[in-house]
């Protein structure tokens, strides 16, 4: 009696073995898994133009792109395409960029160090933030101590657990910000998620991407000013930029092409 | 659509609708090759702490002697629901970059893989929630732990598990969230509480959980009985599954049966006098000094099953929840060295210091 609707329901919920599917579908994710893993996290510093030229060296179109980029950056820093990629990029050049300006760099202790109050008064549960936290405002103060040299740095960022644990804690000003401020961003989403359900769904998870308006409030959470160049099949011979939020004056740059992001130093 | 795909994109992607056998924590053979990072213990400790120091009601967590990834928990049934008083014992297993990843869940209370109780606790032992992974719906997250994904559990073992099935929010047939409620009860008497204390299925539970178990077990003993009793009638009835399912027959005549038997023995073992027992620790545990008061309960015909019984039991159990917690705590720190300093910490919140005594600690202790 309850057999057709239960056809009608399919066979999803059926306990089946695995199935063919699903097998070729764990070996892409496997093979998938080892090419991202073959990729630092934070990769070094390469000259832009070798780099893109050698990358797009048969498409006219993007080597048109890369000629035009050169004009205003020197260099390029890969990331490892993990879908943490904004994430990361983010951390490490404006840390980078810390290392040299004191100024800067005090303004953005007094952000972040208040931050993990500020997620706790949103209702994360403070024993599961503070790893995270702790981890970042390690790096952070290390960083302001004057004891920290590039290179440390990159071998920090290098580290997994440290790397993606930074990822974590900006994952988590940037729900917040989300949550701080949902009427404001709830414009920016589609479909009828609360800001909530956005937020674990595409903000809180690891290795999920970044859209738009992840960098808006990340960027607007810091008060660090991003300026992503966006790179792809678009007939314009420009690398178009986007600034976040608008009108504030860059502290980082990024190059977009479709689904990641690397690390963009000027000239 | 991308140059580089995010490799884990996919994972999140696929696990939205399909499900590999990646879910289960006991055949996971790739993390028993990865030493947990010292993060991972760490917040796994954590997340035990909190579990302790804050305790949700009827929910039970003991780590495991050997593996810090690995934890036993229970979950009791609750009140007003077709699940009330049964015991849910389930094995999590976290992954070596824990809490990046979330936990792998397997309920180990199936009858031996016999029983499917809840659209979403599958007979396998498979856990179906968006938060593993297993299920469509918002992702797991590092902010989350391993007292969030109890507590969801806790949420599909509702009063109403019929609608847990998707497509199944309106009862198709009249009368199904009845039918199906009524096959719950029965099978989470029958399996979930007979099953677990007779340990019919030879599952290998730890002690404390044990004793867990038939505390709880004495204190809802009125509320099998008279479910028993009212059901007898159906005794020898097919079980109709509104989605199928196949069962067997109605049984509570050898339930009641069961159901006394077991009180029987339990009731004889809290009676007798410790030195003829035997040498296991759910025994002893049962005769100790902090159970008085169920002895004197026990000794009555009838027991409430009202909220101040059942009391002792999870404020006892929470106890000696610490203790294992402890245990397993001084024993990692000892193996990870470097963290003990601020493990030592946050652990004077809520622990009596074991071996180094200073004179702040010992105020502590007074205190407590």
């Amino acid at each position: 009696m309850g057999d057709e609707v239960r056809e009608a329901d399919g066979e999803k919920r059926v306990e089946a073995p695995t199935n063919q599917d699903n097998l070729i579908m764990e070996q892409q994710r496997q093979i998938e898994e080892e090419i991202s893993e073959a990729i630092p996290l934070v990769g070094v510093k390469e000259d832009l133009l070798c780099a893109l030229e050698k990358e797009y060296a048969a498409d006219p179109i993007y080597t048109m792109k890369a000629k035009d980029l050169s004009s205003k950056y020197s260099s390029i820093r890969r990331m490892r395409p993990d879908g943490n990629c904004f994430f990361r990029a983010f951390a490490y050049a404006y840390f980078e960029r810390l290392l040299t300006n004191k100024d800067e760099y005090k303004s953005f202790y007094d952000i972040v160090s208040k931050s993990k109050d500020d997620l706790i008064e949103l209702g994360f549960p403070q024993f599961t933030l503070e790893d995270f936290y702790d981890t970042f405002m390690e790096v952070v103060e290390r960083i302001g101590g004057g004891e920290m040299a590039q290179d440390e740095l990159y071998e920090l960022f290098n580290v997994t657990g440290q790397s993606n644990y930074i990822v974590v804690y900006l994952r988590l000003i940037t729900s917040g910000k989300l949550q701080r401020d949902a009427d404001f961003y709830l414009n920016f989403i589609d479909g009828n998620r609360t800001m909530t359900a956005f937020c674990h769904q595409e903000v809180e998870p690891m290795f999920k991407e970044s859209d738009h308006i992840h960098i808006i409030a990340l960027s607007a959470a810091l008060n660090v000013g991003v300026r992503v160049r966006y790179m792809d099949r678009g007939d314009s011979a420009q690398v178009i930029a986007h600034d976040f939020p608008e009108g504030t004056t860059p502290a980082v740059h990024l190059l977009y092409r479709p689904g990641h992001y690397d690390i963009l130093y000027e000239h | 659509m991308t140059n580089f795909p995010g490799a884990f994109e996919n994972v999140s992607m696929t696990n939205m609708s399909i499900t590999y056998e990646d879910w289960d924590p006991i055949l996971q053979k790739d993390f028993k090759e990865e030493t947990p990072t010292q993060q991972c213990s760490y917040r796994i400790k954590r997340d035990l702490m909190s579990l302790c120091n804050d305790p949700p009601y009827g929910l039970f967590v003991v780590p495991d002697e050997s593996d810090i990834t690995i934890v036993h928990a229970l979950i009791t049934g609750a009140f007003d629901t077709p699940y009330e008083g049964g015991f849910f014992y389930f094995i999590l297993r976290c992954p070596p970059d824990y809490p990046l990843r979330p936990p792998k869940v397997k309920l180990m209370t199936t009858g031996g893989g016999d029983v499917r109780f809840n659209p979403n606790l599958y007979k396998s032992g498979k856990v179906c929630l968006s938060i593993l992974g297993t299920w469509s719906g918002p992702c797991w997250s590092p902010a989350q732990s391993i007292c969030s994904v109890l507590i969801s559990i806790q949420s599909i073992l509702n009063e109403k598990p019929y609608h847990n099935e998707p497509g199944f929010e309106q009862e198709k047939l009249p009368g199904d969230v009845e039918k199906y409620n009524d096959i719950i009860q029965h099978e989470t008497i029958r399996v979930a509480v007979c099953g677990m204390i007779e340990n019919d299925s030879s599952l290998t539970i730890p002690p404390m959980l044990v004793t867990i178990m038939q505390k709880t077990f004495l204190e809802y003993y009125d509320l099998y009985e008279s479910v028993a009793q009212k059901n007898l009638g159906l005794t020898g009835h097919p079980m109709q599954d509104p989605f199928s399912e196949k069962r067997g027959r109605f049984q509570y005549e050898s339930i009641l049966a069961r159901l006394q038997a077991i009180r029987a023995k339990l009731l004889a073992s809290l009676n007798a006098p410790p030195s003829t027992e035997t040498s296991d620790a759910p025994t002893s545990e049962i005769s100790s000094p902090s159970d008085t008061d169920l002895d004197e309960d026990s000794s009555h015909s009838g027991l409430n099953t009202n909220e101040s019984t059942i009391e002792p039991a999870v404020s006892d159990a929470h106890g000696t929840s610490k203790q294992m917690v402890d245990a397993a705590v001084d024993k990692s720190s000892e193996e990870c060295g470097g963290t003990s300093a601020t493990l030592n910490h946050s652990r004077d919140n809520f622990e009596k210091p074991s071996n180094i005594e200073t004179e702040t600690e010992k105020t502590d202790e007074a205190d407590g």
